[in-house]
């Protein structure tokens, strides 16, 4: 801690020599544009028609309430982080947990879990736009020839509510093996020797589970918790892929309408204060979930003894 | 005890098969309709197996299709240069942020980390402003530069992360040795963090090869457009892209993503395992 106050200007350089030509990268195209949408979300700026932005203060941020579309927007986001954040939590976790099992086998179930998170969206939208496909699709198919109950098969993409729906599996089906993964690093962490003591103990599975097993989570929840926060907020190419957020608004979500308008209709100001708007949503959940899980220290210091 | 153990394990071995299945089964659809006939795609009875193999969509979509190998060669184009840029300098600045000192050290990190959480929209409308005054919309350039500054916050972390393994004797050794700053760097540490430049490779790839957002705006036409952007173009000139054709560019678009991904898995998920367990 002394020697860094005392830190003189020649001992600096070579750290700086290493990370700055990086850092410039960053800076440019990060750092910049961080402060840059922060502004332009205080002006009006068509980029077609303004030679400049206009200082309006915080006329965007009001004028957003009263925009029916980010209503609709805004609802859909919130319904589809309801619905994902839990679902995505609680069917990673159980996966985990069977998989950390460890029963023959599971290299290769966690690899097929694994492999729609490496797979672009866009061509995963693009497959089960097929696969939901009221007319030609597997699920329908499946649904009235395999099962025989025609009064199941929907228009899945094409009625509002279902397309909601849709969007929210198909966003689980994508997310949920980086989150199996986080969770498995968790599970691994908590130490062999409580497991067995509880075993010693006459703990039954259950009672190791709920006693043991979640409580030493706690970290675990709140990396996944705040990416899958991210990833809920931000829910953009399964919607603009395969519904275009219809029909309708019924599946237009803050990103997308951001996106429409700053690169359809050119409104960087407005567009700037929606995505900064999320970015709060963001950072307010994030912390709101830290704090939930916040570390009763004591408490998992006094069991992982 | 014995016995209940082997009937749980194999009650959790089904379940996970399904599991699994159902998790791979979009790909397999997907395989499976590109060798279809168009008549078998679209008629009313649906089969799962093809009833007669066919490769002609993919016969189409190499020879006849300009545009898909255009989008093949920008996705190679602009992968390599943004996984080269973000192993070489995310593997200076990991170092840097790792072993060297120097002020406000802890707020350039900080500010690294704070990026990764906001939604990127928000870097992308002024980058968009920024490259159509520079005239860099629609080219190589301008999806790679971005691309760089995207993926490098978490490639340092990673690279942090390794170098905080390396003991500084080994560095400092070098040095009484004789080594300057950059040998030690570049002989002596960069062997040992290979690894963590695995991570990186195959994290950086993943990214850039499926990246649609930044693709689907900075760019405009075939000339730049990458296959994750240029597929959904694909798409909607449906008169002649049916899903015969369609699901054999998907194919072809994920064989390299899946060589990298299944042959380099173990530094993937180890990686995102020791981000989680640092958090």
């Amino acid at each position: 801690m002394k020697n860094k106050l005392s830190l003189s200007l020649k001992k600096q350089v070579p750290g700086y020599a290493f990370m700055l030509p990086g850092f410039l990268f960053v800076a440019l195209y990060m750092g910049y544009p961080l402060f840059r949408s922060l502004y332009l979300s205080f002006t009006q700026y068509n980029f077609s028609f303004d030679p400049q932005p206009i200082f309006i203060g915080f006329n965007n941020y009001i004028k957003m309430f009263s925009d029916s579309y980010f209503m609709d927007a805004l609802r859909n986001t919130v319904v589809f982080t309801i619905a994902f954040l839990p679902g995505v939590m609680i069917i990673s976790l159980i996966l985990a947990m069977m998989l950390d099992k460890g029963v023959r086998g599971s290299g290769f179930f966690r690899t097929c879990i694994f492999l729609p998170v490496v797979v672009p969206l866009s061509l995963t939208g693009i497959i089960f736009q097929w696969i939901l496909n009221e007319q030609y699709g597997l699920l329908n198919w499946f649904l009235v020839d395999v099962l025989h109950q025609s009064a199941w098969a929907q228009n899945w993409l094409g009625d509002g509510n279902w397309a909601m729906v849709s969007i929210i599996v198909v966003s689980l089906w994508k997310n949920i093996g980086m989150l199996v993964i986080l969770f498995m690093a968790g599970l691994q962490a908590i130490s062999n020797d409580i497991m067995e003591a509880a075993r010693v103990d006459g703990a039954n599975a259950y009672q190791r589970i709920v006693h043991i097993t979640l409580p030493n989570l706690k970290e675990s929840y709140v990396i996944c918790g705040i990416w899958a926060i991210i990833q809920a907020v931000k829910v953009f190419e399964q919607p603009f892929i395969m519904t275009q957020g219809g029909p309708g608004t019924a599946t237009l979500v803050l990103y997308q309408y951001t996106w429409i308008n700053a690169f359809k209709y050119f409104e960087m100001g407005y567009a700037s204060s929606i995505a900064y708007f999320m970015g709060v949503v963001i950072l307010v959940l994030s912390v709101f979930n830290m704090f939930l899980n916040r570390g009763d220290d004591a408490k998992i210091k006094k069991v992982k003894v | 005890m014995k016995e209940k153990n082997l009937a749980l394990n194999f009650i959790l071995f089904i379940l996970l098969l399904v599991t699994a299945f159902v998790f791979i089964v979009p790909f397999l659809w997907t395989f499976l309709t590109s060798l279809k006939t168009n008549d078998e795609i679209y008629a009313s009875a649906l089969t799962i197996l093809p009833t007669k193999i066919t490769f002609e969509h993919y016969v189409k979509v190499i020879t006849q299709m300009g545009d898909f190998l255009k989008y093949f060669r920008n996705s190679v184009v602009v992968s390599l240069w943004s996984v080269l840029a973000t192993v070489v300098f995310s593997a200076s600045m990991g170092y840097a942020f790792s072993k060297m000192d120097f002020k406000f050290k802890n707020i350039y990190l900080g500010f690294v980390l704070f990026i990764l959480t906001l939604p990127y929209v928000i870097y992308l409308i002024p980058i968009y402003i920024m490259e159509s005054k520079m005239d860099l919309i629609d080219t190589a350039w301008g999806l790679i530069l971005p691309y760089i500054a995207t993926n490098l916050p978490m490639s340092v972390f990673i690279m942090r992360g390794q170098f905080n393994n390396v003991p500084n004797t080994l560095g400092e050794a070098a040095t009484i040795d004789g080594c300057n700053n950059w040998q030690v760097f570049s002989k002596i540490m960069l062997p040992v963090v290979k690894p963590g430049i695995a991570t990186v490779i195959i994290f950086t790839f993943i990214n850039v090869w499926g990246e649609f957002t930044y693709g689907r705006t900075l760019t405009a036409t075939a000339k730049a457009q990458t296959l994750p952007v240029g597929i959904t173009f694909l798409r909607d000139e449906a008169a002649s892209w049916q899903y015969g054709t369609l699901t054999a560019t998907i194919i072809l678009s994920l064989i390299p993503l899946l060589i990298i991904f299944l042959s380099m898995q173990k530094y993937f998920i180890s990686g995102i395992m020791e981000g989680a367990l640092k958090g």
